[in-house]
């Protein structure tokens, strides 16, 4: 979380990485 | 595996992607950008979100790939941006405070990928409309993380530059503060302001600028930021009423390189180029354009200036416009 910015990596299943971002933290890691 | 190719006498790269043959076009009865749930077949598994970044699947330069996987960690590549879960929106039709969340990935993906060592420059654009080849009709944008700076960028840099070396101030900073008082403004307001260059390529090209001289997207303050959005949203606003239908465009964002120099001349901001000249005509480029990489306009842009400048009160009044 960068100030009231959530941001959550994920990957793909061909190994790409997909984030995505939130304006308040839903959980999920950072 | 995208190829890089260097013309000398150009002094250019090119950049050559075969794979992207394959991607695709104009789906009708499925969205590759919708979200699809968990173990979905869109390119966003995800039952929602606000906005997105993916790796492009079918990247124009890197990453080279091993079993068709990508190489980590990652160096120069391409990522997608979907700005909304909602198909039918376009940017001009965002709730301000998405458009808001968006300028901060924008900056977020400035940082991120401008800190890989071999990423020269972050290149974030939007192509909108099947008239700029557009294969997807769900509103998102792009960034190309490249291992150089290109040409466009560089000539902006190199231009500004002269003008400090040789003891002068920011050349854009001279250009916001005589077109702030000038003919060609479409809106200025609080800490950005929107103008068509007094030597716009495009009849309608506008460049969104923060007053403040700040080199990248990342620089900017929470109250720049916010400006930003509303800036974007108030110029594709400005253009869908003034049109009378969804516009399409190129929007392209050029800021200071990431390649580890220091960029004190780079001046971030928007450049919008709709390749409309009249509601029932594209510009087109050909001979004089492609060939010789002059310009020619039947307009000129203190007049489109004025027609955005009243689409763009208009907008204000009916903010999501007839399109």
């Amino acid at each position: 979380v960068k100030g009231d910015l959530a941001r959550r990596e994920l990957e793909l299943p061909d190994g790409r990485y997909l984030i995505t971002y939130e304006r308040k933290p839903k959980g999920g890691g950072a | 595996v995208p190829e890089l190719r260097f013309d000398p006498l150009r002094r250019e790269w090119v950049a050559y992607a075969t794979e992207r043959n394959d991607r695709t076009f104009l789906p009708k009865d499925f969205c590759p950008l919708c979200p699809s749930g968990p173990g979905g077949r869109s390119e966003v598994p995800l039952d929602t979100f606000e906005v997105v970044v993916f790796e492009n699947r079918f990247p124009a330069i890197g990453p080279d790939r091993v079993n068709g996987r990508p190489v980590r960690p990652p160096a120069t590549g391409c990522e997608v941006v979907v700005y909304t879960p909602e198909h039918d929106l376009t940017l001009a039709k965002l709730p301000p405070d998405r458009a808001r969340l968006l300028v901060d990935v924008w900056a977020d993906r400035y940082t991120d990928l401008g800190a890989r060592p071999e990423v020269a420059y972050v290149y974030i654009f939007e192509n909108k409309g099947e008239e700029v080849g557009v294969t997807l009709h769900h509103p998102h944008g792009q960034i190309y993380a490249l291992p150089f700076v290109p040409p466009f960028a560089k000539a902006e840099l190199e231009a500004a530059r002269e003008r400090l070396d040789a003891g002068g101030g920011c050349l854009h900073c001279e250009t916001i503060d005589r077109e702030a008082a000038g003919p060609r403004t479409v809106f200025a307001g609080g800490s950005l302001i929107a103008f068509v260059p007094h030597a716009a390529r495009w009849p309608y090209e506008v460049h969104v600028y923060p007053r403040r001289h700040v080199g990248s997207i990342a620089e900017l303050n929470g109250t720049e930021r916010a400006d930003l959005a509303d800036a974007l949203l108030r110029t594709t606003r400005a253009y869908d009423t003034h049109f009378g239908f969804s516009t399409p465009y190129v929007m392209a964002l050029h800021q200071a390189p990431t390649d580890g120099e220091a960029w004190p001349q780079a001046h971030m901001h928007f450049e919008f180029y709709p390749p409309h000249r009249r509601r029932d005509r594209l510009k087109y480029l050909a001979g004089v354009e492609l060939g010789a990489g002059t310009f020619v306009n039947d307009t000129r842009p203190e007049e489109t200036a004025a027609h955005l400048r009243k689409a763009a009160e208009l907008a204000v009044s009916n903010p999501l416009g007839p399109a």
